[in-house]
């Protein structure tokens, strides 16, 4: 899989999420490495792709406050293959977290345009 | 069947008290890092070191009931940011 660094500096990645009655978006995500989680997607994104609720969860931020999010079910394309995932809806752009990435190896060269590749770990 | 509709604040303090009172004890010192997803209506619980697996079944075993994902040891489920230094006072 490859994505590109942008000249915001950002590591992104379009993703294709699905949802199980079969809605799917492409989605521009930007790798997150402090995420532990899988996914971020804002709530219109969950809600056009229809997104069933799963759970509340409590989150900790950048600046150690905790947030109660809510937690969706979905599917991402990922090197080829469905993967479940579970979705917490966060504002702003979608991130990808460590959950995602596990098992992958990610390289990226860090220049505007650079490409960001992820392939699975030998 | 009539089902109580919880608020965000009421499914997150369920969860956690029910955790503390009927949970905490039984899990915690062996299952460092699971997910555990309690459902806040019943007091039961699934747990399972892969997040995607502890979700699925409980969805599968608990319907529509309200749930709380959690991770043991832990005083939330996930991390979003990198930890910022705190600011000392001068």
């Amino acid at each position: 899989m490859t994505g590109v660094v942008t000249r915001h500096w950002e590591a992104t990645l379009d993703l294709i999420v699905r949802a199980p009655v079969g809605r799917e978006e492409h989605v521009q995500t930007v790798v997150d490495t402090g995420f532990n989680g899988y996914l971020t997607l804002p709530d219109f994104l969950i809600a056009s792709l229809g997104l069933p609720y799963h759970s509340r969860t409590v989150v900790t931020l950048a600046d150690a406050s905790q947030v109660t999010l809510r937690q969706y079910e979905a599917s991402v394309l990922w090197d080829g293959t469905g993967r479940d995932v579970l979705v917490l809806e966060a504002d702003g752009g979608p991130l990808i977290g460590m959950a995602l990435l596990r098992g992958s190896r990610m390289t990226m060269d860090i220049e505007v345009g650079g490409a960001l590749r992820i392939e699975p770990l030998p | 069947m009539l089902t109580k509709t919880y608020s965000t604040d009421d499914i997150v303090q369920r969860g956690q008290e029910i955790y503390e009172r009927d949970i905490r004890s039984k899990v915690e010192a062996d299952n460092e890092g699971k997910l555990l997803v309690i459902n806040v209506e019943t007091g039961e619980y699934e747990m399972d070191a892969d997040d995607v697996v502890a979700a699925k079944r409980a969805k599968t075993r608990f319907g529509n009931a309200e749930l709380f994902t959690m991770r043991i040891g832990h005083s939330a489920a996930y991390r979003i940011g990198s930890h910022l230094l705190s600011r000392k006072s001068s």
